[in-house]
């Protein structure tokens, strides 16, 4: 069922304190998800099965996104950028997994 | 012009008040998306790698590694009950033909991109009406080179060109007139085969694999004497030009677990008409009635369903039955068939 609140309403309405709880908790829950799924692509040896956790690691990032701006923290959206990049830089190969583990690690300190 | 400005500026603010609208998630919202994407990380967890030894007749086109080889004896049973005659009837043999056809197969890497293949290493024994024949076959030497690798999308493709030498016995065949002595063609043939093959993971859990291959055989004419594989009699003094042959291959195998796999071909083989030059022989000797020698158009299309357990990625047994259901001028028959492959490193 859609949501029926206004634009406004949604995009710039302060965030209630239970929201707040909500939205964070995800983001830690969207950090575990990425981490695991990171931790199965790098075992993985078969290419579907490496895409499949691609997939996963994909909606997490998403996850990660959403929750950063409904909470409107600048902070964690540098963080989100930061570990997008090295998500960009490990499907290039040109990082080690071990780097966006890193960064993973430092994002869920964060909330 | 002011107008079309204001209603394009009105357009795009439009846009972007609904892409505001549609960019906010309430908690509940984002709860659904993490429990989905958890869903398909459990899922894609339980993907596994899929074995394969099979299937029993559709060439792949994956390359062997250099610095591995692998070997795959076969051992086929034909059990040739009925002819195909030239309308696609089929007509019953007084006497079955069976044949017991054991043969091995050693492919080694060469380079990333080319391999090398001794394949039907292979005896004959035939048995009909009573009488009984056999010997060593045909040897086939063959390279493949790799034309594309397995992507996400894209198939495995490959190019191979096979040598037959022949080294089975084709002419002098006893007077009986069964050519049960005849284990090979006599002529040297070149089969150029293009392959392709992919594997699909429709289903987490059941990943299958796909294969698709066309080759076209020329064959050398061949001289020959007395009874022979092509037909011929007392004093047959001739040379036969066998027709070139059309293979078409397909394949599928699917995966009931990473070691159970099924398996199905879809063989279709078409060969031209076998002409003859030369004294074709007689049926009886000193006899005036002339023998046969060659033959019209002949095709058939057969299936070879199989079942394949695999105890690693690198050792697997097969087994299934090939059977036609479908001809012209060729045999109506079935096939028992048991395989197994192993690969392993050579250094």
């Amino acid at each position: 069922m859609r949501n029926v609140e206004g634009p406004n309403e949604g995009a710039s309405s302060p965030i209630s304190p239970r929201d707040k709880i909500l939205y964070e908790q995800e983001y830690r829950r969207g950090v575990e998800l990425f981490q695991r799924a990171l931790s199965e692509y790098d075992k993985a040896d078969e290419i579907h099965k490496k895409d499949a956790f691609r997939e996963v690691m994909d909606r997490a990032m998403q996850v990660l996104n959403e929750t950063a701006r409904e909470l409107k923290r600048s902070d964690l959206m540098d963080q989100n950028q930061k570990i997008a990049q090295s998500y960009q830089g490990l499907q290039d190969k040109e990082i080690d997994p071990s780097q966006l583990a890193q960064k993973l690690k430092e994002a869920k300190k964060t909330v | 012009m002011k107008k079309f400005l204001a209603l394009f500026l009105l357009c795009l603010g439009s846009t972007a008040l609904i892409a505001q609208y549609e960019e906010h998630k309430s908690p509940e919202q984002i709860e659904q998306e993490l429990q989905s994407a958890e869903a398909q990380f459990q899922r894609a967890k339980k993907m596994f790698n899929p074995w394969y030894t099979g299937p029993l007749q559709t060439p792949g086109a994956s390359m062997m590694p250099p610095g591995s080889g692998n070997i795959q004896p076969y051992l086929y049973v034909f059990d040739n009950y009925a002819k195909f005659d030239s309308e696609r009837k089929s007509h019953k043999l007084s006497s079955h033909l069976i044949s017991v056809n054991p043969t091995v197969g050693v492919q080694f890497g060469m380079t990333p991109s080319t391999d090398i293949q001794l394949s039907n290493v292979q005896g004959f024994g035939n048995w009909q009406n009573g009488h009984s024949g056999g010997g060593f076959g045909d040897l086939n030497l063959q390279l493949g080179f790799l034309i594309n690798k397995e992507s996400r999308y894209a198939p495995a493709m490959k190019f191979v060109i096979k040598e037959v030498f022949p080294t089975g016995a084709y002419q002098h065949l006893n007077s009986n007139g069964l050519n049960l002595g005849a284990t090979g063609a006599g002529s040297y043939q070149s089969q150029f085969t293009f392959a392709m093959s992919k594997v699909m993971f429709w289903d987490y859990l059941h990943p299958v694999n796909a294969r698709l291959a066309f080759s076209y055989v020329l064959p050398t004419s061949v001289s020959v004497r007395g009874f022979n594989n092509y037909g011929g009699g007392f004093g047959t003094h001739a040379k036969v030009h066998p027709g070139n042959t059309f293979n078409v291959d397909a394949s599928i195998e699917i995966s009931l677990t990473q070691r159970w796999v099924l398996a199905t071909d879809f063989l279709y083989t078409a060969t031209n008409r076998t002409r003859y030059s030369g004294f074709p022989g007689t049926t009886e000797s000193g006899g005036s009635e002339l023998a046969s020698i060659g033959g019209g158009y002949n095709d058939n299309l057969s299936l070879a369903p199989a079942i394949e357990y695999n105890w690693s990625p690198n050792l697997g047994i097969l087994g299934g039955v090939w059977f036609s259901v479908y001809g012209r001028n060729s045999n109506n028959f079935v096939c028992g068939v048991i395989s197994f492959a192993w690969t392993y490193k050579v250094n």
